[in-house]
């Protein structure tokens, strides 16, 4: 059951519901986001790689049943790669790179064909993407060459970007989701890890970054041995090859900077951040340190955990905390697989009384899942929900562009066609034994209104 | 090359839903129930959607969110089974199943792996078909209706859209938040609900859309087996008021604790398939359809006010409205508006050049193809066209009419439509 009601309009629902529904979205498709595909969805038959002489990765799935084509375009540098001094500095050049392109508007050309472009920034990846109808290959694969590769914007364009970025940061302070989730990464991270910075860059730091260091952060991190093009739809590898080669082949190699991040330990068990907000409804999170991508059978017995307490309403989460005891108007778990440890989160919106009762109840259902034998029903059910997950994630080819873009940014493509097969070997003592993880006392991120504590 | 892409968008449109079948099959099932079938073969994934044309004008005075409650009860249990053994039992094949409440329609829809489909139609027949309606469920239920109710008033969105509504509508239904309010749901007794239910969940009310990886032999007869036997029964008569438009302009203020100010300013604008409809949809992809258009141009790109501009025009069964929305810093707000105001304006004052027009469109039909890839997007198009007596064959003539629309169309359309407006705004509380 959906929790709030919005008009359904055009396609462009998403665009118009941003605000919110993008954020809602995001976050109840970050389960399935580590996982993708059914067998034949990305099949491994159907998709060819191939590295240039310069480094950049080339990855393509064919289908020839679609009527587009998707283009990802891949940078392995995100808020991680930003300097811990100037947090922010890989957010604020995505958006400066927008204004990069002059009259030729990339955005433009792709929109004129009813396409649709956008770019992100994660901690471990920037990502510029976009779909236009099938016969548009060389156009898709030009706008997003200009787009990433031309650093050449003025003052005026990043004044009005750290504007825009200002906006973009008070929109997320007012969702308590994405606080409850910076918080968690804060807590969980901090001080010295760069995960614990959140994606956005943190304000006082964005109105410090200038122009040169942006150009120095773009010749440091967009180079082409730390790329990757991901296409995918109506176009074959030949095709694809050639193209990037013309656009991209040209590009001279850097050295990368190695990665030094500290090794990451978890913190005092039990430890809780609270913070006061003027909402009625209390914000809920218990926080633990995930597994690492490389870690693939660790992930993927996280996700089956956490389809076994979060998934729709038959998850065990909501069945006891919402449907029985109605202690929750919400659960569910985050869980989003990253290139270091990823951030384990189960969550619950609840009123400020039962903040307690439901720390409680969370607790007592994740032991349960270390503690108790899974029936094997459940077990076999968990297991068919997340595959079919993974289906229903990835039907579009620009979902399945996203899915193996995500994965050889912080892995290797090769996880998104490999996930299925790894579902379908999980056992029960693989899952109880990811469950020990999560079953010591957890990170407590709580906000509530000030009233209750009084 | 782009006018050969108009062609190739028209190939696009009709495929698109379609893709490696034929077109969409409808029939009617003996009780009136309308059945919609779409096959995919390249796809394994099955969409079930059922639409039932229960609105909010439905709902009795009081009793708003009843919709809702009834909405979660089906998922709760019914006469044969508990709520846990119709999870255990989709879940079993993969599937996933969901209930929700538009202003003209009640949703239940289901996703599901192709080899579990005849499943998936059972547990969804059984639930609408008979909740049982416990009196432990419709308590709990209540108590989580009335604590969601609560919880999405603190969403600032949802705040401004629904203060935007009680501005524009005024006593009409589309006014009320379809989740119901706290005090409204109390007010609803078991009683209320079984005899909505009764009165109003019929088959000839009803449409059913099946898409992806199932064939129409197969899909007619899941539909024939499962609601064959549901009974049907002349619908209530349904008062049908037009909202009344506003005498003057109207502001509503609301206050929440956040940081931003959230402003709706719109109109009442024409409904599903009226005149005017198609220059509607136009007005609303020149204002916000992608990063070059009226309003992310104007706010973001030019004045660095906001992160979003958008605008939106939903697809209702009655009288609709077009609204501009954006989130900024308190300080910002007189500016903020006065562009809205000023893009609004421009529309009626001057025609759209050509290019613009010719921009605006193509992106409208590029970007309704890109929405309707999944087969939940396709399933739930088919069937609420269907609902609304547009056809479900809607998606072509669709085309048609957004191709057909002038420069003087959207001229027209907005001297029409922009007259007194509503205006709501969510400020932070200090």
């Amino acid at each position: 059951m959906s929790d709030f009601s919005y008009p359904r309009t055009r396609p462009s629902l998403s665009r118009s519901a941003v605000s919110w529904a993008g954020l809602v979205c995001a976050v109840s498709l970050a389960a399935f986001c580590s996982n993708p595909v059914a067998a034949t969805i990305l099949d491994p038959r159907t998709i060819h790689s191939a590295t240039l002489n310069n480094g950049l990765r080339l990855v393509v799935c064919e289908d020839a049943d679609a009527t587009v084509i998707s283009v990802d375009l891949v940078i392995r540098a995100g808020s991680a790669a930003d300097p811990p001094d100037r947090s922010g500095m890989a957010h604020l050049l995505e958006h400066a790179l927008w204004s990069s392109a002059g009259d030729d508007d990339p955005r433009r050309r792709v929109e004129d064909l009813g396409g649709v472009i956008n770019a992100g920034v994660l901690r471990d990846f920037t990502h510029f993407y976009l779909t236009v109808p099938a016969a548009h290959l060389q156009l898709a694969v030009e706008a997003l060459s200009d787009l990433a590769l031309s650093c050449t914007f003025g003052p005026a364009d990043l004044a009005r970007e750290r504007a825009i970025i200002e906006q973009e940061s008070l929109s997320r302070l007012d969702n308590p989701r994405a606080i409850l989730s910076d918080l968690a990464f804060e807590e969980l991270y901090g001080p010295d890890h760069p995960y614990a910075r959140p994606t956005d860059g943190e304000a006082d730091a964005v109105r410090t970054i200038g122009p040169a260091q942006l150009s120095l952060f773009h010749q440091t991190w967009y180079v082409p041995n730390n790329m990757a093009l991901i296409i995918t739809g109506r176009v074959t590898f030949d095709q694809a090859f050639s193209l990037v080669q013309s656009n991209f082949g040209h590009l001279t190699p850097v050295a990368l900077h190695p990665r030094s991040w500290p090794p990451l330990i978890h913190p005092p068990r039990g430890r809780e951040k609270a913070v006061h907000t003027g909402l009625a409804e209390a914000y809920v999170m218990a926080a633990f340190l995930g597994p690492t991508a490389s870690e693939h059978r660790e992930v993927c017995a996280t996700d089956l955990v956490a389809t076994l307490l979060a998934h729709g309403s038959s998850g065990r989460l909501a069945r006891e905390l919402r449907e029985k005891r109605q202690l929750v108007s919400r659960v569910g778990v985050d869980f989003l697989t990253q290139h270091d440890r990823a951030l384990f989160g189960v969550w619950a919106v609840c009123r400020p009384e039962d903040v307690p009762a439901v720390k409680q109840a969370i607790l007592a259902e994740l032991r349960r899942v270390s503690g108790e034998p899974i029936p094997p029903d459940e077990f076999a059910a968990a297991r068919r929900l997340l595959a079919a997950g993974y289906a229903f994630a990835n039907e579009t080819p620009a979902d399945r562009a996203a899915a193996l873009g995500f994965y050889e940014a912080i892995d290797t493509y090769r996880t998104a066609s490999q996930y299925l097969p790894r579902v379908s070997l999980l056992t029960p003592s693989d899952v109880a034994a990811v469950a020990v993880r999560y079953s010591v006392e957890p990170v407590w991120i709580v906000l509530s209104p000030k009233v209750a504590e009084q | 090359m782009k006018r050969l892409w108009l062609a190739a968008a028209a190939l696009l449109l009709l495929s698109a839903p379609h893709a490696a079948a034929g077109a969409a099959k409808r029939l009617t099932l003996p009780n009136g129930m309308r059945v919609i079938v779409s096959p995919t073969w390249s796809t394994e994934v099955v969409a079930i959607e059922l639409l039932l044309d229960v609105s909010a004008l439905d709902e009795p005075s009081g009793k708003t969110g009843i919709r809702s409650l009834v909405q979660r009860l089906l998922l709760r249990g019914t006469k044969r089974q508990s709520g846990d053994s119709m999870a255990r039992q989709l879940a079993a094949v993969g599937g996933v199943m969901d209930a929700t409440v538009g202003l003209d329609y009640v949703e239940l829809y289901a996703l599901v792996p192709a080899d579990g489909f005849e499943t998936a139609m059972a547990v969804l027949g059984d639930a609408v078909r008979n909740p049982s309606f416990l009196p432990q469920e419709t308590q709990s239920q209540t108590a989580v209706a009335r604590q969601a109710a609560r919880a999405a008033r603190e969403d600032p969105f949802q705040e401004t859209y629904l203060a935007f509504r009680a501005a524009l509508y005024g006593d009409h239904p589309y006014a009320a938040p379809t989740f119901g309010t706290p005090r409204s749901l109390a007010s609803i007794s078991r009683q209320d609900i079984t005899t909505f239910h009764a009165r109003h969940y019929l088959p000839n009310s009803a449409v059913l859309a099946v898409c992806g990886g199932v064939g129409e032999v197969r899909a007619t007869r899941a539909a024939r087996k499962v609601f064959g036997g549901w009974i049907p029964q002349p619908p209530p008569s349904r008062p049908e008021p037009e909202p009344l438009p506003l005498a003057a302009s109207v502001v509503a203020a609301r206050e929440l604790p956040v940081k931003q100010t959230h402003l709706i300013l719109g109109f009442l604008a024409p409904a599903a398939g009226q005149q005017d409809y198609y220059a509607m949809q136009v007005i609303d992809s020149l204002l916000s359809g992608g990063a070059s258009s009226r309003l992310p141009q104007r706010l973001r790109e030019e004045l660095g006010l906001v992160y979003h501009a958008s605008s939106f025009y939903p697809t209702l069964y009655g009288r609709s409205h077009l609204v501009t929305y954006a989130a900024t810093s308190p300080g910002n707000l007189s500016m903020v508006k006065a562009a809205a105001v000023r893009a609004l304006a421009r529309l009626t004052e001057q025609p759209v050049p050509a290019d613009e027009l010719g921009h605006a469109k193509r992106y409208l039909l590029g970007t309704y193809a890109l929405s309707h890839q999944r087969m939940k997007d396709q399933a739930y198009a088919l069937a609420w066209y269907e609902l609304l007596g547009l056809g479900c064959d809607f998606a072509a003539h669709y085309e048609a009419g957004i191709e057909a629309v002038t420069a003087s169309d959207v001229q027209r359309a907005a001297q029409a439509a922009f007259t007194r407006f509503a205006l709501a705004v969510t400020v932070p509380r200090t």
